[in-house]
């Protein structure tokens, strides 16, 4: 382990600093792969892919140190599955995955190909490694290299269990049963349903078309709260799939009214919920195919959905970037249509929506389609349920990336914050979601994205902001900072260079 | 004029058997497939009333029976016929997996084998049947005679006579090239091999002794009795010696489970025509004014004539209906009395009309010859008694009886009663119902409605009656065999949907459970 001036770092970096920003959310690579723009923070330490250097970076926020961590050839992935403590990379030239600990113990499989994804399942045990097509476009062929091909990973305590599997088709979206026993692999003509569960792990890959001449991909997959069923929804067809996952097997069809955009379930799982780019939601209940629809002022193709069942609303909006309402909907019990929406007319249009942790308010992030380009507008809309409408607040830059501060975190509050970063700026912004109030703190060049250390051992929660620097920056705060620190918040830069330097 | 419900609705994407199911047909109707012969040389003129004679004043009773539908599942599996894709779709009712197995072209029927090892399609597109083995699902087809449309399968599944049926809807009587209107297929689905012969114009029925050894196929003059033990078939052709100008219409006939004799009676005629079977003996059997009902008593030993003009009941000796003088009951006088049905052990039967809007039935206990009428709440379009012959379900006409004026008057209903005690409970219902079936222990009852996703599930035990919605509309009903307690009873309900949609129904606790998609479910792998 070395320690690098951080100053000295910065200073390397200098000329990157106003490097170009990638498209609005976009790449989270560098250019020559130095270092990837995204963190994962773990037993007080924020750990960072150097894709050249072959290694895990390891930050330490309160040392500065930074420990470079060497794994297989040209990783291209770092994946944290949900609630574990372990580090995942994927290396193309080896075909390997490597597990990764905090204390920087690294084992090795072998997958037998190099695979560009790796999609976990909720409870963080089982994945699946998988050609994205939009990643594997780059990969060089050597020999010969099979898109169709995947591998289900079991993840428990002591081995990672590897089984390769082969799909007829190629590959476009992988998720999972909501028990996570099962992985919904969507390819270009089928849905597999691989059974993790079972020894060896089986699949059955369900069609949409009664004749192989026809191929129809699902476009949506959205599988059920209670683990049983999934929506699926099939590429120019209006019809809606409730896919039987045990067994797997069609148990209706569900015609709709025109091609869903954005389906979602009921919390009991009785209903499906769709939105169609119309200004009809519908409300569909499976069993029967009974429909109810409510009709909003304004279009609906995407629904965000309250993720506690005790509070159990949903948001209706249309995100292409001409649509400025947004409704909010308290959702039955029974998950019959709901009465009395409360739409709001924005300043701006909606480009994406996020929710607190508490649910208690939203944070909307405006997009502009009105013109012939796309682009992210210089505001922001911060949306208390219960205390008061939308407002918008104009910004110096677009919003680029946000984390929340759940009650108690900023000292004398007993309200939930947000940060957002404004990486053209240069300024994080923290917003109090029930006042709107705001702090502002200025930071180091280019600021793309913000996460959370939780503590080690020692010392208390920080946030890490990465900056979108060549050669590596990567600042630290603590959640409740009101200010900033004479000197700018403590920072290590230079990471990227620390495993090149190293293999030198 | 209500409306009628066939058997067989070739508008049905779809036909799907897997177990009994009973359909209403509007009081027009006399065979148990369509109500009239029109297409032929009658002078009738297709109206409900008809019954062929000229004169329309005497409408014939109409009944339906559900004990009579032969089962078309197996214990496990439902089968779909795919006509469009010739294919038949066999479904384990219990576990939902659903195979695909290629059978001729154009399949517009299926039926099964009583002891669920064979199944058997009708393909209308090439004139064939395909004999599906159950366990293997190997197929063999076999060829028919041309232009058939409909098959029959005998007792214990071995024979399958195909023939074309002019009852049934949408029945095509065009003639390209050559076309006869008399022959049938004797199928021996065993040796997969086939017999055709010509049997006498107009072919409409075909029944079968019990034992399964002789087919007997009812035509406009003749009737045909075919001995299947032989081979070849031995034909045995009996003239009914009827106006050969203009034979008379057989609404109904009855066959003893032996075969001895059959019993035809003819819609306007106030005799019953005896057939000895085998020594083609004939005689005119005295059957009182009008009648309108003909039943054998389940031990087949009794030939029952409801003669509603005279308004009394006739019962004949089926073992000697020529020697022996039938007993004569009266039924009551106030009542309009047209039909009967008995229950499954002959010791009860139900007396009413389809004909006049008379809001009562009548009980008749066999074992002692005693009529009790009940009042109900509406007049009366169909009746069943359950397999276990302990309740009934009776369907009312929308039309309520005159003067009354109650919340079922504007409204369907059904009732059902327990025989025991003659408790009811009266039902509305929000359409039409179409279609039942009971399960095999009597405990539950399905039935579906007209335009009406509501499945209605009726609980004999206990009288209640629930429904619960499918996610189409209902086309076929069935329960499957029930070996094990009455809460493992199941039942399907095949619905409109271009992929194939089909619902099992778990009476007991109302769950419904939907495959959708028979092909591409077959083809999940």
């Amino acid at each position: 382990m070395r320690r690098i001036p951080t100053l000295l770092f910065a200073l390397l970096g200098l000329p990157a600093l106003l490097a170009a920003c990638s498209t609005y959310y976009g790449s989270a690579e560098l250019d020559g792969d130095l270092l990837l723009l995204e963190g994962h923070g773990l037993d007080g330490r924020l750990f960072m892919l150097a894709p050249r250097a072959e290694a895990v970076i390891a930050v330490d926020p309160i040392t500065r140190d930074f420990e470079s961590i060497p794994v297989g050839r040209e990783p291209t992935v770092l994946s944290r599955p949900p609630g574990s403590e372990m580090l995942y990379t994927l290396e193309n030239r080896d075909s390997t995955l490597s597990r990764l600990t905090t204390e920087g113990a690294v084992a090795t499989e072998e997958l037998g190909a190099p695979f560009t994804t790796l999609t976990w399942s909720p409870d963080g045990t089982r994945a699946i490694a998988w050609f994205d097509p939009a990643e594997a476009a780059d990969l060089e062929v050597e020999g010969s290299l099979n898109l169709n091909a995947y591998a289900a990973i079991t993840a428990s305590d002591g081995a990672l269990e590897i089984s390769p599997g082969s799909l007829t088709f190629e590959p476009s979206h992988v998720t999972f049963s909501a028990d996570s026993t099962k992985a919904l692999i969507a390819t270009s003509a089928r849905l597999h349903v691989v059974d993790l569960e079972a020894d060896p792990v089986s699949e059955l890959a369900v069609p949409f078309a009664t004749d192989d001449a026809t191929h129809r991909p699902p476009a949506l997959v959205a599988p059920g709260p209670l683990g049983e069923k999934a929506l699926v929804t099939v590429s120019g067809v209006s019809d809606l799939f409730v896919l039987s996952l045990d067994p797997v097997m069609i148990e209706n069809v569900a015609p709709l009214d025109r091609v869903a955009h954005s389906i979602a379930w009921s919390a009991d799982g009785s209903h499906a919920i769709i939105a169609d780019g119309s200004t009809e939601v519908t409300f569909l209940e499976l069993d029967t195919n009974d429909v109810e629809q409510l009709t909003l002022v304004h279009p609906v193709n995407r629904i965000q959905m309250s993720q506690q069942p005790e509070n159990s609303f949903a948001l209706l909006y249309d995100d292409r970037g001409y649509t400025p309402y947004l409704t909010r909907v308290e959702l039955e019990a029974d998950g019959a249509a709901p009465e009395d929406p409360e739409t709001y007319l924005l300043e701006d249009a909606v480009g994406r929506i996020d929710l607190s942790p508490g649910e208690t308010a939203a944070v909307i992030f405006h997009d502009d389609a009105s013109a012939d380009e796309w682009v992210p507008v210089q505001s922001l809309s911060l949306f208390h349920f219960e205390e008061r409408a939308p407002s918008r607040i104009l910004l110096d830059a677009p919003a680029w990336d946000m984390i929340f501060l759940s009650e108690g975190v900023i000292a004398d509050s007993a309200d939930e914050h947000v940060i957002v970063v404004l990486k053209n700026s240069g300024r994080l912004i923290r917003y109090n979601l029930r006042t709107y109030a705001q702090v502002v703190l200025d930071t180091y060049p280019q600021p793309h994205a913000i996460g959370r250390v939780p503590p080690g051992d020692e010392g208390s929660e920080l946030l890490y902001v990465i900056h979108d620097q060549d050669l590596g920056l990567v600042s630290f705060l603590p959640p409740g900072a009101d200010a900033v620190p004479s000197g700018g918040f403590p920072a290590v830069a230079g990471m990227a260079l620390s495993g090149l330097m190293d293999g030198r | 004029m209500r409306l009628t419900t066939l058997l067989l609705a070739a508008a049905v994407p779809l036909v799907l058997a897997g177990c009994a199911e009973s359909s209403l047909r509007g009081r027009g109707g006399a065979a148990d497939y369509e109500a009239d012969d029109d297409d032929y040389y009658d002078d009738d003129d297709g109206a409900p009333s008809d019954d062929g004679d000229g004169d329309d004043t005497d409408e014939p009773e109409e009944e339906d029976d559900f004990l009579n539908t032969e089962p078309r599942g197996t214990d496990v599996f439902v089968f779909v016929a795919n006509p469009g894709r010739d294919t038949v779709s066999k479904i384990n009712a219990y576990t939902r997996e659903i195979e695909t197995i290629d059978v001729g072209d154009e399949p517009i029927q299926v039926l099964v084998s009583s002891d669920y090892q064979r199944a058997v399609t009708f393909n209308a597109g090439e004139d064939s049947v395909s004999i599906i083995d159950v366990t293997t699902n190997e197929v063999i087809d076999v060829d028919v005679r041309e232009d058939f449309n409909f098959i029959q399968m005998s007792p214990n599944g071995r024979w399958v006579v195909a023939y074309f049926n002019a009852a049934i809807e949408d029945a095509d009587f065009d003639i390209e090239g050559v076309r006869s209107f008399t022959e049938v297929s004797f199928v021996d689905t065993v040796l997969k091999e086939v017999e055709s012969y010509s049997v006498g114009f107009n072919p409409k029925q075909v029944q079968f002794t019990s034992d399964s050894g002789r087919a007997v196929v009812i035509s406009d003059s003749l009737i045909t009795v075919a001995d299947l033990s032989t081979q070849p078939i031995d034909l045995e052709l009996v003239d009914l010696e009827t106006d050969p100008v203009d034979p008379p219409v057989a609404a109904e006939v009855e066959i003893t489970p032996a075969g001895g004799w059959a019993f035809v009676r003819y819609h306007g005629f106030d005799t019953i025509q005896a057939v000895h079977l085998q020594t083609g003996e004939l005689g005119e059997l005295d059957a009182g004014l009008n009648p309108t009902d003909l039943d054998l008593s389940p031990d087949g030993t009794e030939a029952i004539v409801v003669a509603r003009d005279s308004s009394e009941l006739r019962v004949f000796d089926a073992d000697d209906p020529l020697g022996t003088e039938p007993v004569l009951l009266a039924t009551p006088e106030a009542s309009t009395i047209g039909s009967l049905v008995l229950a499954p052990d002959g010791d009860v039967g139900l007396l009413f009309t389809t004909v006049a809007l008379e809001d009562r039935i009548t009980f008749w206990d066999r074992t002692t010859d005693e009529m009790t009428t009940r009042s109900l709440e509406k007049p009366v379009e169909a009746v069943a008694i359950s397999p276990d012959g302990r309740s009934a379900l009776i369907i009312h006409t929308l039309e309520d009886a005159e003067g009354e004026n109650d919340l079922f008057t504007d409204s369907y209903a059904l009732t059902v009663v327990d025989l025991d005690t003659w408790l009811t409970n009266p039902v509305g219902l929000e359409s039409r119902p179409l279609r039942w079936t009971t399960s095999n222990d009597g405990r539950y009852s399905l039935f579906i409605m007209e335009n009406n996703r509501n499945v209605g599930v009726i609980d004999y035990a206990t009288r209640l009656v629930d429904d619960v919605v499918v996610p189409s509309q209902p086309v076929h009903i069935g329960i499957m065999p029930l070996e094990t307690d009455p809460e493992d009873a199941l039942g399907w309900v095949s619905q409109e949907h271009e992929l194939g949609r089909i619902s099992f129904v778990q009476p007991y606790d109302l769950s419904v459970e939907t495959v959708t998609g028979f092909e591409l479910n077959s083809n999940i792998d």
